[in-house]
């Protein structure tokens, strides 16, 4: 790690080499909070952005300097829309467009995360696409002309089986914690936000000092500082203390076991989530801590569940899963759940299979081979992620949320060891912890 | 191809599509031309021909003027047959020819010699004395004789339309990489080693040299970035093209001079061909041969890195006829092999294919059940082994393709290993040892996951409503069909079709392997060995124009289902974009950008932003059944305003009613999206297998200036041509009241 020379005052900034990959990672501190890290791609015509912002669909209740705001479900992703605000020109979108710039964004149930990529004019694109972020318009006729798209997306979510299916199993893990609404919120959340609520929720969540922005590709330094300097003119100074989030009670046992629905599909679906009880207190974790335990449950999963593992591929042979079988492991200081499942012919035995089978596995403990395998595969993917600016940009901007350089990751499975792993996973062996959540033909 | 010299020949009697015109170099405008001409005929069921000339007209009509060939005859027929043209007819260009009327010409040659059903001539053709002959003629004796006629546009790119005086002049001006672009392939000369002076070898540099091959253009004197074919390969070099000032101060001729990078060949007596890819600098005399042999060191270090830089895809060797594509880099860590077969596949084909390939990449002898193959590969940093099937119209590409760190740390390569897993998948196949079929296991098992995969489909609305339409426009030809086949077809196999199947694989389709990514001189090696592996066959030969063939779209129709969903659904389908190899390809790419393409098109600013209709609203072009598709998810309610206003974009277009900021804005979108494209391995190699499946190969500068050139009228007129065809709608009551116990 080395400190930048030939920064303008008040900026601070670090260069780090990372040996495995041979590559760079910069990171500067603006004047005004805001954290931005570069991933140098020299001889590369792409060039990415990346806003993380820490600001999810379970953020509902807020206590800045002591006084509660709630936020209604749906508002996270509802600024995300109104960040692509249109006008005459076709709005943030179609500026882009004009510069040959893609701009896309996504909201989460623990954050919003905004990009775009271009091959050229790259300056004026961030201008645009920063200034936009900042300045979103938030006044109530830009919200009533979003309203209707949005629900339409949310309606267009009720046909969807997977992403209904998804939403059964949320609501049977959790009573009260808002991780059980949908990311989008419901139809009358929806229609109930006004544009107080977003400019309230804009002001707690969209500082600079909460915004964590990565660039990646063939840039001019002094361009990217010009853009910063010039965007957060009149921006900074405005925070208005940490936007604390407030979460109810959440026993540590699922709400409902076993929901199913019944829908018009030709192959019905299956999900199994397993509940993180949260015994832990965690919100005094650091980066590098919440990226080891991260890291770790992604091992531990790809140990038992992937095509590597035995039991993957037993439901694979018996014909109850296919190519659409995933799990990914989702975590946060105040819950934490695994969800796995997919497509089948025979949804109620392949989930029954699989909650019998992977307690069972965990009791056994992990087969070091495999894990050793996935270590090697984790980091190996690591540095192919790198072969692409917008890949390598976007594993980055997810790291910075935590906050950790993606070059952290390596060293971090180095340290991993089978046993420590599933110990941080020991609620998988609980079949308590298990629900199913089943979406079958309509009889 | 049969070729036929002179008019003595006897011909089979047969009715035939002609292609006519001299087609020197056989430039980007002819192929445009021959695969106009392949099409017609595969539909029309005619021997396709065409007729030429073995000498330029010019020889005889203007004898004083000095007239150099872009190609030599052979090269020219050479060319042809690579096509996939059924007959060369080749005259010589005599006095007497020269002297045939035009209605001669046609009457006893066209109609009384070929038996010509289909004419296909550019609109520049001349024929007949003193080329009295010319398309209106054509028209008017082909109206009277009943022979179909079809005048194919010229080709415009760069500064005007192509033709083979314009690539002479390029050439000539050492503007070769600007010839390449025009001809499609570099411009080249070719010939025997001759035993030189050696001074090459004294200074260090040894070359390789030829004299200009007599009546071919001569290019700009000067030093070259080249390419040479030579003992079956193809290597990086750098040609002097020159007098030899320094050297040879009497020269009158100019001499070939070639060094090749990285490799001490012995040519002497060889034919090697040398393709001229970039023009250095101009020949130039030196005081001394010292000052001489430093510049020599200059040029081979400004060239070794012009092909480091440049990324040029290129055949690198041939391992029995199975051509291996390079496509060196070292801006990525990862390297790239995808095996890419190719056949035209009846529906049952298509789903024996996609089982096959799923089987074999499931397990081999080596690694008999799957977990192992799969930790095999994690152990390689995460390589990645996989089969792919897709279609294109009535082609299905079945990809085999493996992606790993071209090294890790410990000086190990990855991906050598896992090249070596791919090989064995294919080569070492799992059988079962009492029948010797596909394991019934891996089989089952393979074909309940693609079943699932395929009744899956319809669990997403759109693709359901996307599929219904697809399948209707085709009116039950292959190309609607999945890449995976049917359902009933995919029940249908049997082990012993599969074995088939396999057989066909390594025998019977077109293969080609493209190698991308850091790849050095030992991974080469390697990667050449494995596929001295592959079983010797002669293998067919995809011909664009002919393969994929045309997608006739069925009648208008209109079909509504009725189901339980919360939204409706509706596709459109219509016909009327250019043929896949077609020059205007890049108009209807433009054409797809503007009105559905993106989030600034017409159709998602209007029918989404403005109106508020649908949530989900893009189009979408299927160039290899020549077909646009717009699809939206809309409330429904108000199903039939969207219908509608969807309607009114497309005949927005039609009449010109938009502004050019929304063309600005497609073409500064396809023009970034096309440069990302060259910082992807994985885009770039898709990129090599599209151009030679559509023949339309074109490096990513030259797409882009094709994009940059469209004009307003071009859109205007293209989308005049945009017919409704299909309207698929799905749509009901609200499913919200789901049953949830």
């Amino acid at each position: 790690m080395q400190t930048m020379p030939d920064l303008p005052a008040g900026y601070q900034g670090q260069i780090r080499l990372d040996d495995l990959t041979g590559k760079q990672l910069v990171t500067i501190r603006h004047p005004s909070s805001l954290t931005l890290r570069i991933l140098p791609y020299p001889g590369f015509v792409r060039m990415f952005a990346a806003a993380a912002v820490p600001f999810g669909s379970i953020h509902t209740t807020c206590r800045p300097g002591g006084r509660e705001i709630v936020i209604p479900a749906g508002s996270a992703h509802f600024l995300e829309h109104c960040v692509f605000s249109r006008d005459d020109e076709g709005g943030l979108a179609g500026h882009l467009a004009g510069l040959g710039a893609s701009a896309n964004a996504y909201t989460t149930h623990d954050h919003t995360l905004y990009y775009f990529s271009s091959s050229g004019h790259f300056g004026e694109a961030f201008r645009l696409w920063l200034n936009a972020l900042l300045r979103p318009q938030l006044d109530e006729s830009r919200v009533a002309a979003e309203k209707p798209i949005i629900l339409a997306e949310l309606s267009q979510y009720q046909d969807d089986p997977d992403a209904r299916c998804s939403q059964l199993l949320m609501e049977g893990l959790y009573h009260a914690h808002p991780v059980r609404t949908d990311i989008g919120g419901t139809a009358a959340s929806v229609t109930s936000i006004t544009a107080q609520d977003l400019g309230e929720a804009f002001r707690l969540f969209y500082h600079p000092g909460q915004l964590q922005l990565t660039l990646a590709g063939d840039f001019e330094l002094a361009m990217v500082l010009d853009v910063l300097d010039s965007c957060l003119n009149g921006v900074a100074g405005k925070s208005p203390g940490l936007a604390t989030p407030v979460f109810p009670d959440e026993p540590a046992l699922p709400c409902r076991q076993s929901l199913q629905l019944e829908m018009d599909v030709s192959v019905p679906l299956f999900m199994v989530g397993v509940k993180d009880p949260v015994r832990d207190a965690r919100t005094a974790l650091d980066g590098l801590e919440k990226a080891r335990r991260q890291r770790t449950a992604r091992l531990v999963l790809d140990t038992l569940l992937s095509p590597v593992s035995p039991l993957y591929d037993a439901l694979y042979q018996d014909g109850l899963i296919n190519d659409s079988f995933g799990c990914h492991f989702s975590w946060d200081t105040s819950y934490g759940f695994l969800a796995c499942g997919g497509e089948s012919a025979k949804p109620a035995e392949a989930a029954a299979r699989l909650r019998e089978s992977l307690a069972e596995a965990c009791r056994k403990g992990l087969d070091e081979l495999i894990f050793a395998a996935q270590k090697r595969a984790a980091a190996g993917e690591m540095v192919q992620a790198l072969d692409s600016v917008e890949h390598g940009g976007m594993v980055q901007a997810r790291a910075s949320l935590l906050p950790v350089d993606l070059f952290d990751y390596p060293s971090i499975y180095d340290k991993i060891d089978a046993v420590q792993a599933l110990s941080q996973l020991s609620f998988l062996a609980d079949p308590q912890a298990y629900v199913t959540a089943l979406v079958e033909p309509r009889r | 191809m049969r070729i036929y010299t002179g008019d003595k020949d006897s011909l089979p009697a047969a009715r035939r599509g002609l292609a006519l015109g001299f087609f020197d170099g056989l430039h980007r405008g002819h192929a445009e031309l021959v695969h106009t001409l392949l099409s017609l005929c595969g539909l029309r069921g005619l021997t396709s021909a065409v007729f030429t000339f073995a000498n330029h007209p010019e020889h005889v009509l203007k004898p004083d003027k000095p007239f150099a060939y872009l190609g030599t005859a052979e090269e020219r027929l050479a060319l042809l047959d690579e096509m996939g043209l059924d007959e060369a007819h080749l005259a010589d260009f005599t006095p007497e020819l020269a002297a045939l009327s035009a209605g001669t010409f046609l009457e006893e040659l066209i109609a009384g010699r070929f038996l010509a059903q289909l004419l296909v001539v550019g609109p520049d053709y001349r024929f007949g004395a003193r080329g009295e002959g010319d398309v209106a003629l054509l028209r008017t004796w082909t109206a009277k004789r009943g022979i179909e006629l079809v005048v194919v546009d010229e080709v415009v790119m760069g500064a005007g339309k192509i033709s083979s005086s314009r690539i002479r002049s390029l050439i000539q001006a050492g503007e070769v990489d600007q010839a390449a672009t025009l001809l499609g392939r570099p411009y080249s000369l070719g010939g025997i080693v001759l035993s030189g002076r050696r001074l090459g070898r004294t200074l260090g540099f040894p070359t390789a040299n030829l004299p200009l091959p007599p009546g071919k253009v001569c290019p700009a004197l000067g030093v070259y970035a080249t390419r040479v074919l030579a003992l079956g390969q193809t290597w990086e070099a750098i040609t002097s093209i020159g007098l030899r000032p320094t050297v040879s101060p009497d020269e009158t001729t100019p001499v070939i001079e070639t060094h090749i990078f990285d490799a001490d060949l012995h040519l002497y007596g060889e034919t090697i061909t040398i393709e001229l890819l970039a023009f250095i600098r101009p020949e130039q005399r030196f005081d001394s041969l010292a000052a001489l042999s430093e510049q020599i060191k200059a040029d081979l270090e400004q060239v070794r890195g012009w092909h480091r830089g440049s990324e040029q895809c290129y055949e690198k060797t041939r391992s029995g006829g199975v051509p291996l594509f390079l496509l060196s880099s070292r801006r990525f860590a990862q390297a790239s092999l995808h095996l890419v077969f190719q056949t035209q596949a009846t529906p049952r084909q298509l789903a024996c294919n996609a089982l096959l390939v799923e089987v074999l990449t499931a397990t081999c002898r080596t690694y008999p059940d799957r977990t192992r193959l799969a930790l095999a590969l994690d152990t390689l940093y995460g390589a990645s082994l996989e089969g792919h099937a897709g279609k294109s119209g009535d082609i299905q590409t079945l990809v085999f393709s493996v992606d790993a760190l071209a090294r890790w740390t410990d000086g190990s390569s990855p991906f050598q290993a896992a090249c070596d897993l791919l090989f064995a998948a294919l080569l070492e196949p799992d059988l079962d040892a009492d029948d010797g079929l596909f394991r019934t296991s891996i089989v089952e098992s393979e074909r309940t996951n693609l079943l699932l995969s395929l009744q899956a489909r319809a669990n997403d609305r759109l693709k359901w409503t996307y599929d219904r339409c697809l399948e209707q426009f085709c009116g039950g030809q292959v190309h609607g069909l999945p890449a995976i086949g049917r359902a009933c077809d995919l029940e249908a196999v049997s082990r012993e079709d599969l074995l088939e199947s396999y057989h066909d694989l390594l025998h019977n389709m077109q293969l080609s392997v493209y190698l991308g990514g850091p790849v050095d001189q030992s991974l080469l090696e390697h990667v050449a060995a494995l596929l001295k592996r592959l079983p010797q066959a002669v293998r067919p030969r995809l011909k664009p124009g002919l393969q994929p063939a045309p997608c006739h779209s069925a009648a208008p129709g209109r079909d509504v289902t009725v189901k339980p969903v919360e939204q409706a659904r509706l596709v459109l389908a219509y016909d009327g974009l250019p043929a896949y190899f077609a020059h205007q390809s890049s108009v209807a790419v433009l054409l797809n950008s503007m009105l559905g393409g993106d989030v600034h098109s017409l159709l998602f600013d209007v029918i989404r932003e403005q109106m508020g209709l649908a949530y989900q609203v893009f189009s979408m072009s299927q160039r290899f059944l020549s077909a646009l598709f717009i699809l939206a998810g809309v409330a429904p309610d108000q199903l039939e305003a969207a219908e509608k206003a969807i309607q009114e974009q497309v005949e927005r277009l039609a009449g010109g009613r938009f502004d050019d900021a929304l063309m600005q804005r497609s073409k500064m979108m396809l023009t970034s999206a096309l440069k990302a494209a060259g910082d992807d391995m994985s885009s770039l190699l898709s990129r090599e297998v599209s151009g030679r499946l559509t023949g339309r190969l074109l490096h990513v500068q030259d797409s882009i200036r094709l994009i940059e050139a469209v004009t307003r009228e071009q859109v205007i007129d293209l989308a005049c041509q945009l017919r409704l065809r299909t309207t698929v709608i799905l749509t009901g009551q609200p499913d919200h009241k789901a049953e949830e116990n």
